[in-house]
């Protein structure tokens, strides 16, 4: 179904056809048709996904209604999966939806699903867990209980190409200039250029020039100390014939820094590519095509001792022809970049005996964003890892007690425990807890560690909530669940790695990877 | 929630202006959380491209009245029977929303989509000291602020960037960037040639911009060429002659003149019979590919198709101009292929249409979920103000998806000393309608009243009324010299020792008397700013190239914080290089970069 770009228009500024693509044929599935649950699936909906489904075996009750803005008044004692489902249907016509109101075991059921988002208590929570884990379908479990929220990410991998980092590294290679860009460079005589000529050289071949000079001077070596990029950056000014007018020069001077960054693999995508090995054999099926791609990227950076590149020249001080004819040089670079890799995925397509190749747009955009590649590893247990035991213990030494100041981190960690021991409880008993059941299911998820004794406070707002949820947080604990889920959905942006918490009592937030 | 909380909630009557993105998910907060009375006030009609949002309209919805439309829309939903009370309307209207009337509320929640307007309200709410709830949304950011009046900073207390202006001679004679094209097909070209109200520029307009006399003069007669073109709409023949004179007849005048040429690389004047045979061949589907880069005979098939569009409509009768709408698509594949051609001619980047749109329409990307989370934090923030220690508690909240951002809470600063707004003491003056009120009154009860020795007086934006030297007017009635509800009053303190103040004017029909507010005038401090500085960036979103600059004045869309001085000081560089050095090439379909630090 072609896209309905009039009506995505505001949201293709961000994740362009591609992401609206995955989006349009992605189903979610939703446990739960409380506030929260279709909060979550109102944001879904909006955007398009292609289809969801909602599993819940309740009825539409009073106590419902009063929170609940997708169900109507009229669908009192009607299933709440069928009543909600037909609310959210009228959103957006694009999308299909269905009701299941009895729980399902079955693998297939399950596996239909490219996202599972559990909407508060839920007796199988435990069991359908583990079984999504295994089936490598990623699942959310998202929290609202008066006035507190949680969110929590289990999925063993999820892997984004297309992470839209919030300051994009530009790929200048202006440390390491290819023989092209350096002939090019060498090839520009400053002395020998007229008034108007010498204000438009680009600030790429100024710095490029001053870089080899100091290189000369430096035994080789690049600035290094905040002394040393200060005598660069000065030196660059007395390259001006008039520093105060040849904006060219100007802007070299306040980019120099470009020229101190080292052009080198981050050490983030050096692990990736390390991983590939393995994970090319035993990534989830919808990761496959990205390990192909980063084992590709590892074949390519050993033969080139670089990673692609991204072929993007940034606006700069210029007259239009020397301009273009660097942005040639670069366009030049990465489409040869380009071909190199491409040749290493259809090796890497040939090793799995599958043959074939990746069409050039995935190429293209995957070599922009080499640098960028996101992956996120999570567990599926809700065990304390040993910096979130740290904190607890933290404020349990004895100057902490005495603190004058509150210990944010700790106080924010407090509600996620108590969230956490709620579900817990909720999910053994069925039942909504009291105190001293809240104190039990603490101490299972603790294990040996102490309960601190600030913890009662916070297990004292989760009983007085007695599960009802405020609609305000459910709206607020929505949005971000929605948000997330759409960057699963999409393979796009950086996806919450992996557990958030809100108090809505105190207006503040954390989030760890548990 | 205590009862208190709870009861006071019940009662309690609020504002919220604005029924797009954010209005649409804080309406339905607002009435699950049990406001007692809501009043929603917006301008706007709903428009194909809210749907991806804004969850209370449907397809059916599309030109009907937002505020209308959602007050119907929650009614199966108002479970707690609230009363809804709706305006279709400018909130900056001051005879339909006078202080009075913005006075009934106990909060002010803001889910607007300009500047304009929550400066507006923000003004308004300083002077009735109201509690304000501002909140913005960008694509993937977003943020709340509560504003308690001259207790915490307020709207204006950090500088917002403002739409952007190019000089005319850039425009007309020398572009050097896609938007200059964009400019001139959206704003010159299609405005003359198509609308009504198309601004003429005279001689002594343009010779403020430019000492180059030729050059003033070839504009004037473009323009003047442009008027006797429109003239022949009827006529057949009207496209190619146009194409002809724009990109063929002015460009070779434009070589003619030298000056502008020494620095510049010069354009190319269109031969239309090159792109002939081309032309033949181009498919008409391709004015639907939004995302490709037209050829240079696309762009010209897409030219010619529009015009034909435009001309067919006005000569139908049924309308007698058009504007430029970004959703109308005859105007937007106009002022597309309009521009592209001129940045070819110009060896500019040419862009895509979806790209174009955004800079021509200003559209701001905007998504269901950030809006829900900040209208989830603007109405959970509301509940503060119910309790005790109401500053204290409350937080201005971040949403970002930078690493290691995703949501920052802050506590709120006071206001900045230098802030144009919130560093000024207002309050409000009520004056009766009689004719027997003289200026010579009101400058001897403000006097008497704060302690003033010696004040001047400028009503409204800069009407001087009254100073030491300067009271001609003394004798004049209060209603000759303009003093109508909704106008502003300052008064200064000649001899600099006592704050200004600022007066709201309430005419009472039925009163003889002028009633002055009590207020604590302390001594001046710093004079407030005159000019925006840079201080105080807004830690916002990270924001991508230049399509931002051009800010706000979208439509339907949700937000504008935007950006830290950071951004703005470059793009105010960018500018001033663009004048001086005007060979500048800039690319905007590769929007890369500069590494912001935001602090």
């Amino acid at each position: 179904m072609p896209i309905d770009t009039q009506k995505y228009d505001r949201q293709l500024r961000l994740w362009a056809t591609t992401g609206q693509q995955s989006l349009a044929t992605s189903h979610v599935c939703l446990v739960n048709a409380n506030t929260l649950g279709c909060e979550v699936l109102k944001n879904l909906v909006l955007p398009g996904i292609g289809k969801f489904t909602i599993v819940d075996a309740e009825k539409v009750t009073q106590d419902d209604l009063s929170a609940n803005f997708f169900l109507k008044a009229s669908s009192l004692g009607e299933y709440r999966a069928e009543a909600a489902k037909n609310v959210l249907l009228e959103l957006n016509p694009d999308v299909a939806g269905e009701a299941v109101t009895a729980f399902r075991d079955d693998g297939a059921f399950w596996k239909q699903f490219s996202l599972v988002v559990v909407s508060n208590q839920f007796c199988e929570l435990g069991s359908l867990k583990e079984r999504l884990w295994k089936w490598q379908v990623p699942l959310m479990v998202v929290n609202s209980v008066g006035f507190y929220g949680s969110l929590r990410v289990f999925a063993a991998e999820l892997t984004a190409i297309e992470s839209h980092p919030a300051n994009p590294f530009g790929d200048l290679r202006l440390d390491k200039p290819w023989p092209e860009l350096q002939r090019y460079v060498d090839a520009i005589s400053l002395p020998a250029l007229d008034l108007v000529d010498h204000a438009h050289v680009p600030y790429v071949v100024i710095l490029i020039k001053a870089l080899k000079e100091w290189r000369k001077l430096h035994a080789g070596g690049a600035p290094e100390s905040s002394q040393e990029k200060r005598e660069f950056k000065e030196g660059i000014a007395r390259m001006a014939r008039n520093i105060h007018t040849e904006v060219n020069f100007t802007e070299a001077r306040d980019v120099s820094w470009r020229a101190c960054q080292v052009t080198e693999t981050p050490a983030g995508i050096h692990e990736l590519m390390d991983l590939s090995r393995t994970a090319l054999h035993a990534a989830p099926e919808r990761n496959r095509i990205f390990w192909v791609l980063v084992s590709a990227l590892r074949l390519f950076q050993k033969e080139a001792g670089t990673l692609p590149l991204s072929g993007v020249l940034p606006d700069m001080a210029s007259d239009t022809a020397s301009y273009v004819r660097l942005q040639d040089i670069y366009r030049a670079k990465a489409r040869l970049d380009r071909l190199r890799f491409k040749k290493h995925v259809a090796a890497v397509l040939l090793s799995l005996e599958e043959g074939g190749e990746v069409s050039d747009e995935v190429a293209e955009t995957f070599c922009k964003n080499a640098r960028t590649l996101f992956v996120a590893r999570s567990s599926n247990t809700d065990d304390l890892n040993t910096e979130l035991v740290e904190i607890l213990t933290r404020g349990e030494s004895p100057g902490a007690m005495q603190a004058e100041y509150e210990d944010e981190g700790l106080a924010n960690l407090y509600v996620y425990l108590s969230l956490l021991a709620n579900t817990h409880h909720y999910n053994t008993r069925a039942s909504a807890a009291t105190l001293p059941d809240l104190y039990l299911a603490v101490r299972e998820v603790l294990g040996s560690v102490h309960i601190p004794a600030k913890l009662d406070q916070t297990l004292q707002e989760v009983v007085r909530a007695q599960n009802r949820e405020f609609h305000n947080t459910s709206s607020l604990m929505g949005g971000m669940a929605g948000q997330e889920a759409l960057k699963v959905l999409m393979a796009q942006y950086r996806v919450l790695d992996n557990c958030f918490v809100w108090d809505g009592i105190k207006s503040r937030s954390d989030k760890w990877k548990v | 929630m205590t009862k208190d909380t709870y009861i006071n909630k019940v009662l309690a009557k609020v504002l919220m202006v604005g029924a797009g993105g954010i209005g649409c998910e804080l309406l339905k907060d607002l009435i699950l959380m049990g406001y007692g009375e809501i009043h929603i006030v917006d301008l706007d009609t709903i428009s194909l491209s809210n749907l991806n949002r804004q969850f209370l309209f449907r397809h059916r919805d599309i030109d009907k009245s937002k505020s209308l439309t959602v007050v119907n829309a929650v009614q199966p939903f108002n479970f707690h029977g609230t009363q809804l009370v709706s305006y279709h309307g400018s909130i900056m209207d001051a005879k339909l929303f006078t202080l009075e009337w913005f006075d009934q509320f106990s909060i002010v929640f803001n889910a607007l989509d300009n500047i304009e307007a929550r400066a507006y309200v923000n003004r308004i709410c300083l002077f009735l000291r109201k509690l304000m709830m501002e909140s913005g949304t960008t694509g993937f950011n977003g943020q709340v602020q509560p504003i308690f009046p001259y207790r915490t900073e307020c709207f204006d207390c950090t500088v917002k960037e403002t739409p952007k202006t190019f000089p005319v001679c850039t425009i007309r004679s020398t572009p050097s960037k896609p938007v200059h094209c964009i400019t001139w097909a959206k704003d010159f070209l299609f405005a003359q040639l198509f609308n009504d109200e198309a601004q003429e520029l005279s001689a002594a307009d343009l010779s403020k911009e430019s000492d180059n006399a030729s050059e003033i003069a070839t504009l004037l007669k473009e323009t003047n060429e442009l008027a006797e073109l429109k003239a022949k709409i009827a006529q057949s023949d009207f496209v190619h002659e146009i194409v002809d004179k724009i990109f063929r007849v002015d460009i070779e005048r434009l070589l003619l003149i030298d000056a502008l040429w020494k620095t510049r690389t010069k354009p190319e004047p269109f031969r239309f019979e090159a792109y002939e045979v081309e032309l033949g061949q181009v498919s008409p589907a391709i004015i639907d590919e939004e995302t490709t880069q037209w050829s240079v005979a696309e762009n010209l098939h897409v030219l010619m198709a529009s015009i034909l569009r435009l001309q067919a409509r006005i000569n139908s009768g049924k309308e007698t101009f058009v504007s430029f709408d970004k959703d109308d698509e005859d105007t937007l594949n106009f002022v597309t292929a309009a521009s592209n051609i001129r940045s070819f001619i110009f060896l500019i980047p040419i862009q895509t249409k979806f790209d174009l749109k955004q800079i021509a329409g200003n559209i701001i990307p905007a998504i269901a979920t950030t809006n829900a989370i900040i209208a989830g934090f603007s109405a959970l923030q509301s509940l503060n103000i119910f309790g005790n220690d109401t500053v204290e508690k409350s937080r201005m909240i971040f949403t970002s998806t930078a690493a290691n951002k995703f949501v920052i809470t802050s506590t709120l600063a006071s206001g900045s000393p230098k802030c144009p707004s919130c560093s000024i003491t207002r309050g409000i003056m009520r004056v009766g309608a009689t004719q027997e009120l003289v200026l010579s009154d009101l400058v001897g009860a403000l006097k008497t009243k704060y302690g003033y020795a010696e004040i001047s007086l400028v009503l409204g934006k800069s009407k001087l009324i009254y100073d030491c030297d300067f009271d001609d007017s003394l004798d004049n009635t209060l209603h000759q010299l303009g003093f109508v509800t909704g106008e502003v009053i300052q008064v200064n303190d000649e001899d600099d020792e006592l704050e200004s103040i600022e007066l709201y004017i309430e005419v009472l029909e039925a009163d003889n008397a002028i009633q002055l507010p009590d207020l604590v005038i302390g001594e001046k401090k710093a004079t407030p700013r005159a000019e925006p500085e840079e201080e105080h960036p807004v830690p916002t979103p990270e924001l991508d190239g230049d399509v931002v600059v051009i800010a706000d004045e979208d439509d339907d869309d949700d937000l504008m914080i935007t950006n830290g001085s950071s951004v703005k000081r470059k793009h105010e560089e960018e500018e001033k290089t663009t004048l001086e050095t005007p060979l500048k090439k800039t690319k905007l379909d590769e929007q890369e970069e500069e590494v912001e630090i935001l602090d």
